[in-house]
């Protein structure tokens, strides 16, 4: 098994990232239009193309707020003294916005979790992958790990978290498996 | 040099203190085949399984039946607290699940915890975990004296030191435990009375 820690390239990260929130428009629209149909005119989403589509996102839609439910349950960790508690706040805070990130992204909810020392961390569990990404206050740091034509290829770095979307390196080692698929 | 004995019952230190106090004075996890309290049944030995107890919903998504590798996060910051299952009693494994639920009681505001699940690993396979060659993990007999089978799972204090290493230890971890998972009842109801 080999091993590799591959560094990111910038010219690719910056393709995955208008690639991935063009796709994110288009997601969130559709998820916005399920909503309508399934709401009151369901007659028009029987006839429509995009119907099967439509019902993956509301699936996701509601794991998300699943996840974000399950988050918030584990707020009363964050009670330590003040200092641990802010952490856990602005965590449990980026937590909260990555997951709306990745419902508008090709990528599979994680499985959110919170520790007691004021850190959150969101869980992707896939065939063949796993993504332990840990979050404190605003910055993530993630460890990746999965196989692509035999190899085990692991990513580890820290990134900030900017305006709730996933840090770019991220995105892109996450985009790049999913795209696959 | 102290014993193994004395470095995890007389030194007083815990946490990463601990760990690093073993690694210096026993490297290469070599307390693995001494006894490490005064209450020992002795070593654990390699064929042996060892249960760790899921907290819900802390330690995973029933939902998505997912255990996440937080619910080890302990072994990154210390040990690992598991149960030697050939050794343990059915009013043992019960009395650790009450104080891990109490626990959480305790704590302000309390804290809902659950316990359904265990999830088991042998010991061997948690022995060989290795990166570049070199072992990641030790599993030491640390009996308390309500609790004789008690076992705690250990890594390298320079793992302690490196993010990198805490990571692909939980990794590992996750790996080896998360396959082998079953309900708190089966678990009690395999064990001697």
């Amino acid at each position: 098994m080999t091993t590799k820690i591959r560094t990111t390239d910038r010219t690719l990260t910056d393709q995955a990232r208008t690639a991935i929130y063009d796709s994110a428009k288009l997601i969130t629209k559709a998820t916005m239009d399920g909503g309508t149909h399934i709401a009151g005119q369901s007659y028009w989403a029987a006839t429509c193309a995009t119907t099967s589509a439509i019902y993956h996102v509301s699936e996701k839609s509601a794991e998300a707020q699943r996840q974000i439910d399950r988050i918030r349950s584990l707020w009363d960790l964050c009670q330590g003294d003040d200092e641990t508690s802010q952490k856990c706040i602005n965590s449990v805070s980026s937590a909260v916005s990555l997951i709306g990130a990745f419902l508008t992204s090709p990528i599979p909810i994680p499985v959110a979790s919170a520790g007691e020392d004021g850190q959150t961390s969101l869980f992707i569990d896939g065939e063949n992958f796993y993504g332990d990404l840990e979050i404190n206050g605003d910055s993530i740091e993630y460890y990746i790990k999965f196989d692509t034509d035999g190899d085990s290829v692991e990513y580890f770095n820290s990134e900030k978290i900017e305006d709730g979307f996933i840090p770019p390196k991220l995105l892109t080692h996450l985009f790049y498996h999913y795209a696959q698929k | 040099m102290p014993t193994c004995l004395e470095c995890f019952c007389e030194s007083g230190l815990d946490g990463r203190d601990l760990v690093k106090h073993i690694d210096a004075n026993h490297p290469n996890f070599a307390c693995e085949r001494a006894n490490c309290s005064h209450h020992s049944p002795g070593p654990v030995a390699d064929d042996e399984v060892l249960a760790f107890i899921l907290i819900h919903p802390l330690h995973y998504d029933e939902e998505r039946d997912v255990v996440v590798p937080d619910a080890f996060q302990e072994l990154t910051k210390r040990d690992l607290s598991t149960i030697r299952a050939c050794l343990s009693k059915k009013s043992e494994a019960e009395r650790t699940k009450e104080k891990l639920v109490q626990r959480g009681k305790d704590k302000i505001p309390p804290q809902l915890r659950l316990v359904d699940e265990v999830c088991v690993a042998r010991v061997n396979e948690i022995r060989e975990s290795s990166e570049n060659d070199r072992r990641l993990l030790a599993v030491y007999d640390t009996a308390l004296e309500d609790i004789p089978a008690h076992a705690s799972i250990f890594t390298r204090s320079d793992v302690l030191e490196s993010r990198l290493l805490r990571k692909i230890v939980r990794n590992k971890v996750h790996e080896l435990f998360s396959k082998g998972r079953l309900t708190f009842s089966d678990f009690i109801n395999g064990l001697p009375e």
